[in-house]
């Protein structure tokens, strides 16, 4: 409790630290502009054709940003999701610091995370994004990144990792301490314009230690590969 | 002064230097020279001349043509600078590329017409020399699509101050991976292309991207005048008040 208390205390001193350092721009030059790119709406070949989707939406200008992340995936009528509402600020060329809160749901529960995390390129333009999650229960740590490699100016295959880690069992949220689970996928886009592309893929999702027996428990497998079909666009 | 078989001009043999293999410039891959002034300066060559041959070099006292970098150094106006996430990228070695026709006019079997082509009409080897210099940075930070000079927008910047009739230089080092046309209003952006007696009149500079650029200006006409980038989407970031009292 003591270290939670500690990572809460942090955030909340180097929040405000960023918060005040600011210079606000002022004026027509930094005009307030808002973006929503649905990154993955998909189903998948498991059972009942589950559908998740991978959602940014921000609104703000160049130096000061909220922005909501929505993550999930339904199955008959069964929803789990990851969202998070984030204050972000540019710190370094590549990179913007955001920090707010975190909200996980699934069919029985829902919890409530401090979230802060870097979200940016990495070298090498690995599009990045990792966060570090605390309430009075748990910590967690989300990695997500992904690379663009494109064939042709329309056609372009992301390889992408994502990565769940916590530091203890929450049977009710389904999510084991230590590694939780990975995703690895290859989805292919043809973009028929920059605002909507159709993609096709395979993704590869694992589960380790109690988040597998979690899984298992409910009749599910500690790893699936599925091919999936959807769609991106943004606006 | 290092050659490694690049451009190099006539100008540098007015100076006394000797230089073998002189070739015109090759500008084979679009963003090469970009790159190279992004990078590390790969060498000393200057790129700032015309790219004729020594054939094509007259004796002519008219056209005796100083190089731009044996201009005696000025005193410099120091302006306000700022770094951060606004800016991504710098020029360490940015050179001057009057001959350069530019990305995607490059080598397309055409005569690309370039600054070294402008020639003023009338001699202009009488006109005063410049007694300060103002060196500007164009910077920007494609990732996020913001600009600004110097790391600072319009709207944080204080005015550029100058006297009534004062003769100065101005350098532009373009940061950016993009072109930005320069436009000084009120008063003649007199572009420096090696030869000082047909030095051209420009209203707009456009300052290639991890190059740079030098031009004199008199500050002959009162008032408070617009200085910027002539890109819609560049200009209120790279945007000067010009005071002339």
């Amino acid at each position: 409790m003591k270290t939670t208390h500690k990572v809460i205390l942090r955030t909340a001193i180097i929040s405000s630290i960023l918060m005040t350092s600011q210079v606000h721009a002022a004026g027509e030059r930094d005009p307030l502009l808002t973006y929503f790119l649905m990154d993955k709406l998909e189903i998948s070949n498991q059972t009942d054709n589950p559908v998740s989707w991978d959602a940014t939406t921000w609104i703000g200008k160049d130096w000061h940003k909220l922005y909501l992340k929505s993550e999930g995936e339904s199955v008959n009528g069964k929803t789990e999701s990851e969202n998070q509402l984030l204050y972000s600020h540019p710190i370094e060329k590549f990179w913007d610091v955001q920090m707010g809160l975190g909200y996980d749901t699934t069919p029985e529960k829902n919890q409530t995370w401090g979230v802060i995390g870097l979200q940016g390129l990495a070298p090498y333009f690995f599009e990045t994004n990792a966060v570090v999650l605390a309430n009075d229960k748990n910590f967690g740590f989300r990695l997500d990144t992904e690379y663009e490699a494109l064939f042709t100016q329309k056609l372009i295959l992301t390889p992408s990792l994502k990565l769940n880690a916590y530091a203890a069992d929450d049977k009710s949220m389904g999510l084991g301490s230590g590694l939780s689970s990975t995703e690895l996928a290859l989805r292919l886009r043809y973009e028929f314009s920059r605002k909507f592309a159709p993609y096709i893929g395979v993704k590869l999702n694992q589960t380790y230690g109690a988040t597998a027996d979690y899984v298992k428990a409910e009749g599910g497998k500690e790893s699936v590969t599925s091919i999936v079909a959807g769609l991106r666009f943004w606006f | 002064m290092k050659m490694d078989g690049m451009n190099h001009s006539g100008h540098d043999q007015s100076a006394g230097m000797k230089m073998d293999g002189m070739k015109t410039p090759n500008y084979t891959h679009a963003l090469t020279m970009e790159k190279m002034a992004m990078g590390q300066d790969v060498s000393g060559v200057d790129h700032s001349k015309h790219s004729h041959d020594m054939s094509s070099m007259k004796v002519d006292l008219d056209s005796i043509e100083i190089p731009m970098d044996m201009n005696p150094t000025l005193p410099q106006i120091s302006v306000p600078k700022k770094e951060g996430p606004q800016i991504d990228m710098r020029a360490t070695g940015a050179k001057y590329r009057l001959d350069d026709p530019g990305v995607g006019l490059r080598n397309n079997g055409r005569k690309v017409l370039t600054y070294a082509d402008l020639r003023n009409l009338y001699p202009t080897r009488h006109e005063p020399q410049p007694t300060k210099e103002l060196v500007l940075h164009l910077t920007g930070n494609m990732e996020r699509y913001m600009w600004s000079i110097d790391g600072i927008t319009f709207d944080e910047a204080p005015p550029l101050q100058f006297n009534f009739g004062e003769r100065i230089r101005i350098t532009f080092i373009n940061d950016t991976m993009m072109n930005h046309p320069m436009h000084l209003h009120g008063v003649w952006s007199e572009l420096e292309t090696g030869d000082e007696n047909h030095i051209p009149r420009k209203h707009t500079v456009i300052v290639q991207p991890g190059a740079k650029i030098s031009y004199r200006v008199t500050m002959n006409a009162r008032g408070d005048w617009a200085y910027h980038c002539h890109m819609l989407y560049h200009m209120m970031g790279m945007f000067r008040r010009v005071q002339i009292r």
